[in-house]
Parts: structure tokens; C-alpha cells; sequence
């Protein structure tokens, strides 16, 4: 008796615990997903012939899928729409939502949006193109001047030396003509193997990329390459070179995945291209945005990466997914 | 640890209660494992089932294409158009070949292209107006030179983009094969049929695995052929254990070194040597395991709580009657003999109930006895005390002594009152019941000095006890009522002298004292009656109102005897009519000092 009288605080003691374990069993578990976040995103546009942005959809879905979020996707139909974009951007805050993703059409005027945003307490996180404001939780973008610089080196190594070399470039002012010239001037004046004629603007018309290319080979007939710092200023730089029958004697670096950059590719009139990875930038940023949300620390700029797409490795099972997104 | 009370029925609940909910926690935890486990088996079968449904659905497509190849590659049209070398014959035979080629397309948009390329550069694809990449001539691609390598079998490539055609850039999945001419080992050509990916890709994204789970296929290299999260893999943001896959031989394993918990369920498909894996991840292998382990946990708590309220009902009913009893214990302890319990099991408590009760009774009835012995003792004393001074006695006496005064016979007063002087003294004795037999016999003496005086020679006696025997013990005033008896009864009632012996001796069982008289005697009817009456009997009454007064005398003595003594002792008579009565006294050896 004295023994089994000594195991009675043990074995209350003991019930109890059994008992709480059962009460654990019942109360806890997988925190019950009370509502799934939704993550609201306005994009630069949202026409589904963009493959750009479609491919950037594409991230943000495996994205969500994956970590269970909602997304709700907005934009206007074109990119140079900004006020479009201003409207849709004041009528998704007033929905309050938990997080918002934005590519902003313009650097300065989506500031005071941003702005209210925080009032609001929603953390914003920046996609592909950012605001002119430190008030955004990150910036999910490619790295300009990196890929730049990538592409610089490239052309460096294979140039002959002495022999100038042009940049076409989009549209002053603009972040990525900025960057991406930066970069490459960098690489180029560090090496000064190529001396830099100058830089032309295209304002984004591939007439004038053509018109400039053909007038700088005219002038400068040991013209070694010309880096064209976009998508519309490699196909007018292409053009041009093509029309004139010196394809492969004025090397050509450019930007951006397009099929036309393809078949200029395959043709030997564009020698290397810089590609974004948009998947990733969507994917990224609804995993930024949902870190945001949860209050994680998050880096001020999230890199997505970039590729230098080549003759060579432009068919290599790694690289066909990025210049020809499977869109689904 | 302190010794601390604890009832039978704390501990009792306590016990049940530790038993019955170690059992239930343990039956609940062991059985929603196994509902788990039968869950995560259902799941992986249901993902077995699935990825073998996609395996079988490219399967068909992959033979498609295969029937294709083998039929085109046969094909006597084809083998014209292969064979041909002039340039308007090729031209003509490509016309009917294009025709046979185009066949195969017709109703199947999941075709994107077959094609037939001779190793001269030409090329002939099911739409005329396809045309040949001019960037992407077939000796650079790597579904031709596969197919050569392959000598003459069908080589299914990975899922990759078309170039083969200018400006047509299609996903597609190419089987090709080295077309020989029909019945030779000479090589002429080589065809490709492309599989829109498409396909695959539809079969496979619409596949859905628990809320995150998905299906990927690799090829017998390990290279992706579909994949949801392909570009996440490319760019390191994702890991896919595809080496682990390839090497594997199980089909159901968890991945390893992978940031999150997941299970792969593959199907190797037949031949191609594709391998379909299904992805689970394990918190998703029981779709509803929340539910399930709530519903396990209610249920667990909800027994939890019977189990303890019925322990508590059942160490309370067990240790009721325990409790009961000592309730009743505590009573009797007061002092209250009445009490009984009133258990009404029929089990070992019960049993103890009853025995209980018995011996309350038991000891109620002895301490009845012990009390009414002791007033009998007390009752008995007096009655001795009482007979003491028989007023009859004393009032005889006196007036013998005043009669002797009268009569100036001064020496006679003097024994008389000194006798019965001496005789009370004795038989006040300080009070003691318990006296030796020594002064017993002085007490006896001295009443026979007085009775002498009284009778003179009508009365004889002789006193005959050994001295060895004096010191033993007795009950006081045991020998003067038998002799009195032995006066009044015997002796006064015969003819003559009449003569008084007591003595004594010690034997076997005790001591024997006895007083013997030669008077009249009794006749056996009385002598029964006398020895009835010594037995208890007191129904018994005697008819002689003289005999009853002095029965009661004997009575008293016997009865004292057997109460200090117990029943082994007192008085035995013997008698004989005309020729006297024998009372022996039967007593204990006891020396020394005796508590009464």
C-alpha cells in the first residue's frame, strides 16, 4: 500500500499529461489556413500577346501554387499607358490588400501611390521596372548593369582590336537605357580594346535604329559592332546590317528575346543577346511579397539573373525554356 | 516521502483512471497512425494510379508516331522519293510521298510534323509549304544524329524546340529513325515525326496532387521533358532530386536533400524509358489529416473523460462498503455495541460485513456477560455479607449472652463475644473476597465456638484441615453457611449428638475442603433437587420453604466459587438418609496473592 500510495502524484501527474497531449492533438496541427493570402499584382500590361509578361504570369502561378496564395492580376492593356495604370493602381488600394506587387509603367509618377500604400500599411514590392522612391520592401528585377556587363565582356573578347564599336540605345532617361549602357561602357572603357563612338537613341522606333545603323556604317567603315540596348534596337541595328550585306562583318550585341532576335540569331546577323528571366521575376516576387507579408527581412533588390544567348548554347535545353517560353 | 493518508478510493480512481487513459491515449495515437498510414498508402496508390494513366496516355502517342515510322519507312512512295537522284524525278515521287506523309496528320492536330530527309541535303515535310531552315540544316540537329547512331531504331527525343522548318519554332517531342532501303542495310534517309508537346504538356499540368503536389517526366538521361517548375530548376531557385530518380529501383520513395518533404511515385514507361514521377509532398499525403487527428482528439478526450468519471463511480462503489465499515468501526469504538453494518454485496466486503457484525455481536454479548457477572459478584458479596449478619444469628446469639450474663456464667460471655467478635473481624477480612483457606478456617471455627456455646453437647465438630494447605486460597465465607446448613438441617433435627468434621486436602486437580455431618441426611429426591439446583437449574424449586433458604446459602457459595474460579469448581454433595451429608468444597491450587 505504502508503494502504490507513493505513484499517486506520479500518476496524476501522468494523466494530466496524457491528457494534454490529447488536448494538443486537438488544438494544434497545421495552423488552419483561415483565409489564403491573396497577393495583388498590377503588371506594365496585361495583353496576352506580351510574352514577356505572360511568361512573368507563368512564375507567379507555379509561385502561388506552391506556397497557396491567391493572385489577383491587373494592369492596362498597353504599357505606355501610365495614367491607366494610376487609376488601377488607386482603385486596388482601396481594396487594402495585404500585399501588393507592382511594375510600374512610370519611375516618378507612381511614387505618391506607393506612398499611400504605406500609409496603408501594404508593402509593396517592385517588379521588372521600379519607382523613384526607397519606400518599396524590394525591387525584383535583372541585374542591367550585370547583364550588361556580360554582354560587354563577351563582345570585348571577340572584337578585334582598335576597331570602334556604336551604342543604340532606347530612350534617355529611361532606368534600363541607363544601366544597360552603363555597364557596358564599364566593361569596354576599362578593357580599351574598342574605342566607343557614342550612343544614338531610337526613342524606341526601329526605323530609326535602322537609319542610325546604316549611317554609322557608312561613316565608319571599320565599324566593329554595334550594341543595341534593346529589343527594337537590335531588330532595326539587324535590319539594317542584313539589308547591306554586312552580316557577320559588323558584329552585333544586343538585348532582349524576340523571334525575330531568334532568326537573326540563326542568320549570324546578331552575335549575342542578354535574356531575362521573366519566370523567375514572377516567381520571385509573389515569394517576396509573400515574405513581405510574413515580415521577413528582405533585400532591397532581388537579382532574377540574366543569360547571354549565343549561337551556341542558344538550343541547349536550358536555354529553349527562356527563348521560347512554353506558354500555356 | 511523508507517509500521507490515502483512501482505498482516491487511490482506486486514481489507478482506473491511470489505466483506462494510458489505454485510450494509447488505442487513439496508435490508431490515427494507422489511419494515417492507411491514408498516405491511398494516396500513393491514387498517385500510382495517375502517373500510370499519363504513362499509358503518351505511351499511345509514342506508338502512334512508332506506327507512323514504321510504316512510312516502308513505304514504297517514300523509298522512291529517297532513292530518286534526278531532280524531276525526285520532284514527282516527293509529290505522292507528300501525299502519304500528309495522311498521317490529317486527323491528328497532336502530330506537328513528319518529315523525310535524304543525306543529300533534301528534305520533304507533310506541308509543302514548309521549308527547310536554312540555319538548322538536320546533320546539326540532335534527333538526326541520334537516329543514325540508333541504326535503324526509333529514337524519342526530349521534349525541345522544332527548328527543322523556317520561322516554325514548335515544342514538340521527335521520334526519328534511320530509313533503310526495303530489304538492304543501305541507309537512304532519315525520318522524324514530331509529338506536339503540347500534349504532354496538357496531360500533365492538369494533374493535380494534393493542393502543391505535381508530375514531372524525365528521359532515360535524367533530362527534363516536362516539368511545371523547369525554369525554377534551371536557375537553381528549385532542386529536383533527378539523380536519386534515375539511379532509383523503387517507385515510391522520399526525396532526399530537397528543402521540402516530398515523395516521388514513379512509373518507368515501357521501352521509351521515361520515367513519369508523381510529387507528394507529406504534409499533403493526408488531404484531411487536421479533421482526422481533431476527430481522433475529441474522440480521445471524450472517452478520456468517461473512463474518469466511471473510475471515480466504481472506486466509489467499491470503497463504499469499505467505507461503510469503517463508519461503522468508528461507532463501535465509541463504545456504541448496538451499531451494525448494513452491506448489501455479496462479495469478500460483504463476507467482512457479516463478520463484522458477528463480532460486535461477539463482543456486546461477552461485555454483557462481564457485566452481569460483575453484579453478581457484587450481588453475591452482599448476599454473603447479608447471611453474615443473619439477624437471626446475631439475635440468637445476643440472647445467649444475655442469658449466660444472667445466669453469671462470665467465662461463657467472655468466649461467646470474643467469638463472634472474632468472626466479624474475619469476615470483613480489609474487604477482600479472596482470603487463605487458614483464616477461612478460623472464621469457621470461631462461628462453630459460638454455635458450641449455643448447643452444648447436641453439637460436636472437629476441624481437621492440615496446616499445608492453610495457605491456599478461597473465596471467603464458604465453610460457615455449609456448616450452618450442615446444624440446622442435620444436626438440630436428630435424636442425640450430633457431630461436625471439616477438613481437607490437597490432590490432583486442586484443593478439596469438605464439611461432613452425621445428621439425618437426605433422602435422593432431595439430593437430585439439591444437585439440580447447584447445576443452574432454577426451575428446580425446591417444596420445603426451609430447604429453599438454605439452597440459597449453598447456591451463594457454589456460585462464587464458580465465578471466581470458573466452572471447573464448588460444591459436590453426598448424602444419605439417617446417615449425614459430605459437601466438598472443590477449589484451585492458588498460592500467593490473587487479584479479585
Amino acid at each position: 500500500m505504502k508503494h502504490i500510495a507513493a505513484l499517486i502524484v506520479p500518476a496524476i501527474i501522468l494523466i494530466i499529461l496524457l491528457f494534454g497531449s490529447l488536448v494538443i492533438l486537438f488544438f494544434t496541427g497545421n495552423p488552419s489556413p483561415q483565409k489564403p493570402l491573396t497577393v495583388s499584382v498590377i503588371l506594365k500590361t496585361i495583353d496576352t500577346n506580351m510574352e514577356f509578361w505572360q511568361v512573368v504570369k507563368n512564375g507567379m502561378q507555379v509561385a502561388a501554387t506552391e506556397t497557396g496564395v491567391n493572385l489577383e492580376i491587373t494592369g492596362p492593356w498597353v504599357e505606355s499607358d501610365i495614367q491607366g495604370q494610376i487609376e488601377i493602381t488607386e482603385k486596388v488600394l482601396k481594396n487594402r490588400p495585404k500585399v501588393l506587387i507592382l511594375s510600374a509603367t512610370d519611375y516618378n509618377r507612381l511614387v505618391p501611390l506607393v506612398q499611400q500604400a504605406q500609409e496603408l500599411g501594404i508593402p509593396v514590392v517592385t517588379l521588372d521596372s521600379g519607382v523613384n522612391s526607397t519606400i518599396p520592401v524590394t525591387f525584383v528585377a535583372t541585374n542591367n548593369i550585370e547583364a550588361a556587363e556580360k554582354l560587354a565582356r563577351y563582345a570585348n573578347d571577340l572584337l578585334p582590336p582598335g576597331k570602334p564599336v556604336a551604342i543604340i540605345n532606347h530612350v534617355p532617361g529611361a532606368t534600363t537605357a541607363i544601366e544597360r549602357e552603363q555597364g557596358v561602357r564599364k566593361v569596354l572603357e576599362a578593357e580599351g580594346k574598342n574605342p566607343i563612338l557614342g550612343t544614338w537613341f531610337t526613342n524606341n522606333f526601329q526605323e530609326n535604329a535602322y537609319s542610325i545603323t546604316k549611317k554609322l556604317m557608312e561613316e565608319h567603315k571599320d565599324l566593329a559592332a554595334i550594341l543595341a540596348m534593346n529589343e527594337v534596337s537590335v531588330i532595326g541595328a539587324a535590319k539594317a546590317i542584313e539589308d547591306t550585306g554586312m552580316a557577320g562583318k559588323v558584329k552585333l550585341y544586343g538585348f532582349d528575346n524576340s523571334l525575330p532576335e531568334i532568326k537573326f540569331m540563326e542568320r549570324g546577323i546578331l552575335q549575342a543577346t542578354v535574356i531575362q528571366k521573366p519566370f523567375n521575376m514572377g516567381y520571385l516576387s509573389v515569394k517576396a511579397a509573400i515574405d513581405a507579408v510574413n515580415k521577413k527581412a528582405l533585400p532591397a533588390f532581388i537579382d532574377t539573373g540574366s543569360v547571354l544567348i549565343t549561337p551556341d548554347n542558344m538550343y541547349l535545353p536550358e536555354n529553349q525554356k527562356l527563348l521560347f517560353p512554353f506558354i500555356e | 516521502m511523508t507517509k500521507r493518508y490515502h483512501s482505498i478510493q482516491v487511490t482506486m480512481a486514481i489507478a482506473f483512471s491511470l489505466v483506462s487513459v494510458s489505454i485510450i491515449v494509447a488505442a487513439v495515437l496508435l490508431s490515427f497512425s494507422v489511419t494515417e498510414e492507411t491514408a498516405r498508402l491511398s494516396s500513393q496508390q491514387y498517385t500510382q494510379q495517375l502517373i500510370r494513366q499519363i504513362s499509358n496516355n503518351i505511351s499511345a502517342y509514342i506508338d502512334y508516331m512508332n506506327g507512323v515510322s514504321t510504316f512510312v519507312q516502308s513505304d514504297k512512295d517514300i523509298q522512291e522519293y529517297l532513292l530518286a537522284k534526278k531532280p524531276e524525278v525526285k520532284t514527282l515521287a516527293g509529290k505522292r510521298a507528300q501525299e502519304v506523309l500528309k495522311t498521317f496528320i490529317r486527323s491528328r492536330k497532336d502530330i506537328s510534323l513528319v518529315a523525310v530527309f535524304d543525306f543529300s541535303g533534301e528534305s520533304l515535310f507533310h506541308d509543302s509549304a514548309f521549308v527547310q531552315n536554312p540555319f538548322r540544316p538536320p546533320t546539326i540537329q540532335p534527333w538526326f544524329t541520334a537516329a543514325l547512331q540508333a541504326q535503324g531504331g526509333s529514337v524519342i527525343s526530349s521534349s525541345h524546340v522544332q527548328n527543322i522548318v523556317q520561322n516554325r519554332y514548335r515544342w514538340v517531342i521527335s521520334l526519328s529513325r534511320l530509313i533503310y532501303k526495303t530489304g538492304t542495310n543501305e541507309k537512304i534517309g532519315v525520318l522524324l515525326v514530331d509529338l506536339n508537346y503540347d500534349v504532354i504538356n496538357r496531360i500533365c499540368s492538369s494533374i493535380q496532387l494534393g493542393k502543391r503536389g505535381y508530375v514531372f517526366i524525365i528521359d532515360k538521361n535524367g533530362e527534363i521533358v516536362y516539368h511545371p517548375q523547369q525554369q525554377l530548376i534551371y536557375g537553381n531557385l528549385k532542386k529536383e532530386n533527378i539523380q536519386q530518380i534515375v539511379q532509383s529501383t523503387q517507385n515510391y520513395f522520399a526525396a532526399d536533400n530537397v528543402e521540402s518533404d516530398k515523395f516521388y511515385s514513379i512509373e518507368t514507361m515501357p521501352v521509351i524509358g521515361w520515367k513519369v514521377v508523381g510529387v507528394n509532398y507529406r504534409d499533403e499525403l493526408v488531404e484531411n489529416r487536421d479533421q482526422i487527428r481533431r476527430t481522433y482528439a475529441f474522440w480521445g478526450l471524450a472517452f478520456f473523460s468517461i473512463s474518469i468519471i466511471l473510475s471515480l463511480i466504481i472506486a466509489q462503489r467499491i470503497s463504499r462498503p469499505i467505507r461503510q465499515l469503517r463508519n461503522s468501526m468508528r461507532l463501535v469504538e465509541q463504545g456504541n455495541f448496538n451499531i451494525r453494518a448494513d452491506i448489501q454485496s455479496y462479495n469478500e466486503i460483504g463476507e467482512l460485513g457479516r463478520d463484522f457484525n458477528i463480532m460486535v455481536t461477539e463482543i456486546s454479548k461477552l461485555l454483557k456477560n462481564i457485566t452481569e457477572q460483575q453484579e453478581l459478584k457484587r450481588k453475591s458479596e452482599l448476599k454473603a455479607l447479608q447471611m453474615q449478619i443473619n439477624p437471626h444469628f446475631l439475635y440468637n446469639t445476643l440472647d445467649s449472652i444475655i442469658w449466660m450474663a444472667e445466669g453469671g456464667k462470665q467465662q461463657e460471655v467472655i468466649a461467646m463475644s470474643s467469638a463472634l467478635a472474632r468472626l466479624f473481624r474475619l469476615s470483613i477480612s480489609k474487604g477482600k473476597e479472596i482470603i487463605d483457606i487458614g483464616s477461612e478456617v478460623e472464621h469457621v471455627r470461631n462461628y462453630l465456638t459460638i454455635q458450641k456455646i449455643r448447643y452444648k453437647d447436641k453439637l460436636d465438630y472437629r476441624i481437621e484441615v492440615p496446616d499445608e494447605i492453610k495457605s491456599y486460597k478461597t473465596v471467603k465465607i464458604i465453610l460457615q453457611p455449609l456448616v450452618e446448613n450442615a446444624i440446622y438441617h442435620g444436626i438440630k433435627n436428630k435424636e442425640g449428638p450430633g457431630l461436625i468434621l471439616i477438613g481437607g486436602r490437597k490432590n490432583q486437580s486442586g484443593i478439596e475442603l469438605f464439611v461432613q455431618d452425621d445428621g439425618v441426611g437426605m433422602n435422593e429426591e432431595t439430593l437430585s433437587l439439591l444437585q439440580e439446583r447447584l447445576k443452574g437449574n432454577k426451575a428446580v424449586q425446591p417444596t420445603d420453604s426451609s430447604l429453599l433458604h438454605s439452597g440459597l446459602g449453598v447456591h451463594n457459595v457454589d456460585e462464587r466459587i464458580k465465578l471466581y474460579f470458573g466452572h471447573d469448581y464448588g460444591l459436590v454433595y453426598e448424602s444419605a438418609e439417617d446417615v449425614g451429608t459430605t459437601v466438598r468444597i472443590h477449589l484451585p491450587a492458588i498460592e500467593g496473592e490473587l487479584e479479585e
